[in-house]
């Protein structure tokens, strides 16, 4: 998927390749070889739900710095669309999850433009309310959300009449779901569209400088985060069946903002570790505990002081170390 | 020469302080021009009026012909004014060639084909390779830019501009800092960018440099213009002296 070896620093094309399709494969083999151990297949469908959020997030926040604390409440957006156009509208589940997707990514982008005017901090406060904003009306609007008790009764996918049954059918199409967002940010990451989005993190100065529209492209930004957390919802829904406003609270989107950390901030690898180590270790995606809250406080407390890099700056670090590219102090004369 | 960018009357006020009060210049086409003073005397100021970073509160900025005082930065840039920082801005974690390739995207009208195109990606990595030989950094090219020799941070700010094929490059101290062999190194490398249609304005505090490498000098002091010619008529003028020696005259 990208384009070599240099621009960036990493293994090489080949090595990638085959790195993707081993795990693929392994991934794919889950639900042949622990078809009855129900927990675990259930704990993997977390982990792909909790990737395709978290994939879309490191878009937002990782790539081009734009500090959201409106993912969750733009999942959750998803979700509820998902769940009236498949239960009240009868909508089938493929179309229902697409517009759900374009939808959550509209209104990603609608917040990103008054949001894009601010920056840091004060969009952290914009997206906060907003995302308050959003609880409330799932609580409130009862017609729409079914109140704070929840929207019950949403159907379960049914794909070009296949209907949807076992925990296996679900693994299938959350990991279908979470490689699309696994790709579409990688791809994202490797076009000048992502190296722009970065450019923008790093120093929005330095991109205007080079004919950039800072403006347009934190929009970009956020419609296509938002558009996988919208994709997210709608499968949540169909998955869980039930959806209630406790599971969109700002609670959540902290408890991915600490992956986020735990990962690098801006690394694909490293945002997909820090998925796979908080799906196992806490299976806490769905409901958070108090306890959870905390230990998330600390894990970013120390994070941010030992690591501030997280595991993808380590792994960056290593492999500098190992590839001998810091190169020596001397002047290049040029010829 | 007909004149490229043509300056005039312009302002700059910061609350009461008139960082740039009143300056007119003219940047000729295919040159390399200059603009000198001492420390605060609104060079840097300058430069971030004519890019867009600053807006005037008075005066006029034409390039080629158009009037562009009041566009947005990337508006500007997209025109062909391009310019490096006084404080090195690399970004520090991406590799040489990704830095330069940020440029090569300025004038590209349609990003979103990119996606999907891998091709389009690999002549990229390909033209901005060359920019990055073309200015003498191969050896650093797969280097994080936080890892590139500070001699050398100022060339791959350079080689980014260059990406974005300017008509005019305005480089901000790029001699700050340099030793003789990497200064000697720059300068070829202005030169050679000159040689390929471009035009150069620099702002720079190593006189050496400056009277070397300039067909035009235009000098401020305290945000107004003291002088403005030849390498030879700005040394020999007595307001410059003045200003850059303190005492002479009196």
């Amino acid at each position: 998927m990208s384009g070599s070896s240099e621009v960036r620093a990493g293994p090489g094309p080949r090595a990638r390749m085959l790195l993707h399709v081993g795990l693929i494969a392994a991934l794919l083999l889950v639900p042949v070889l622990f078809h009855e151990h129900l927990f675990l297949l259930r704990l993997f469908v977390q982990m792909f739900l909790g990737a395709t959020v978290l994939m879309g997030f490191l878009v937002i926040l990782g790539f081009s710095k734009q500090f959201s604390l409106a993912q969750v409440a733009i999942y959750g957006i998803g979700a509820y669309i998902a769940a009236n156009l498949t239960a009240t509208l009868g909508v089938s589940f493929v179309p229902a999850m697409l517009i759900s997707g374009l939808v959550a990514g509209l209104v990603g982008a609608l917040i990103a433009i008054p949001g894009a005017r601010f920056v840091g901090p004060w969009l952290a406060l914009v997206t906060f309310a907003f995302a308050e904003i959003v609880r409330i009306l799932m609580a409130r609007l009862k017609p729409l959300t079914g109140g704070a008790v929840g929207f019950r009764n949403i159907p379960r996918p049914e794909i070009f009449g296949y209907r949807f049954t076992g925990e296996a059918d679900y693994y299938y199409l959350f990991l279908a779901m979470a490689l699309l967002a696994y790709f579409v940010t990688l791809r994202f990451r490797n076009s000048p569209q992502g190296r722009i989005a970065l450019a923008i993190g790093d120093n929005p100065d330095i991109a205007a400088s080079l004919g950039v529209n800072v403006f347009r492209h934190r929009i970009f930004a956020f419609f296509i985060g938002s558009m996988l957390a919208g994709f997210a919802g709608a499968a949540f829904a169909a998955y869980a069946t039930y959806i209630s406003p406790e599971s969109f609270g700002l609670a959540h989107t902290i408890h991915y903002l600490t992956m986020l950390v735990v990962g690098g901030l801006e690394s694909i690898p490293g945002a997909l570790l820090a998925v796979i180590f908080f799906t196992f270790s806490h299976n806490q995606l769905m409901a958070l505990h108090p306890w959870d809250l905390i230990l998330d406080g600390f894990i970013i407390l120390l994070f941010m002081n030992v690591m501030p890099r997280g595991l993808g700056g380590l792994a960056s670090d290593l492999w500098h170390r190992r590839s001998g590219k810091r190169p020596e102090i001397k002047a290049e004369a040029a010829s | 020469m007909s004149a490229l960018l043509e300056v005039r009357d312009v302002q700059v006020r910061f609350g009461g302080v008139r960082a740039v009060d009143g300056v007119s210049f003219d940047v000729p086409a295919g040159s390399i021009s200059g603009l000198i003073g001492p420390n605060g005397s609104g060079k840097t100021s300058t430069f971030n009026l004519i890019t867009g970073f600053y807006s005037a509160s008075a005066g006029n900025i034409d390039f080629a012909g158009k009037a562009i005082a009041g566009r947005a930065p990337h508006e500007i840039a997209r025109l062909g004014i391009v310019r490096t920082f006084q404080n090195v801005a690399l970004q520090p974690e991406r590799t040489v060639l990704e830095n330069v390739m940020l440029g090569l995207y300025c004038n590209r009208p349609n990003l979103w084909w990119d996606l999907f195109d891998g091709r389009r990606s690999r002549q990229d990595e390909q033209r901005a390779s060359e920019i990055i030989e073309f200015c003498g950094l191969s050896q650093h090219r797969a280097s994080l830019s936080r890892n590139v020799p500070v001699g050398l941070r100022h060339t791959a700010e350079l080689a980014r501009a260059l990406a974005a094929s300017p008509k005019l490059l305005l480089l901000d101290e790029p001699w700050a800092g340099l030793n003789t062999a990497e200064s000697a190194a720059l300068i070829r490398t202005v030169r050679r960018i000159r040689d390929t249609g471009v035009t150069v304005l620099i702002v720079e505090h190593n006189m050496k440099v400056i009277m070397e490498i300039c067909d035009k000098i235009t000098v401020l002091d305290a945000g107004r213009r003291i002088a403005d010619g030849s390498p030879a008529q700005v040394r020999a003028d007595p307001a410059v002296i003045q200003s850059y020696l303190g005492t002479a005259g009196h």
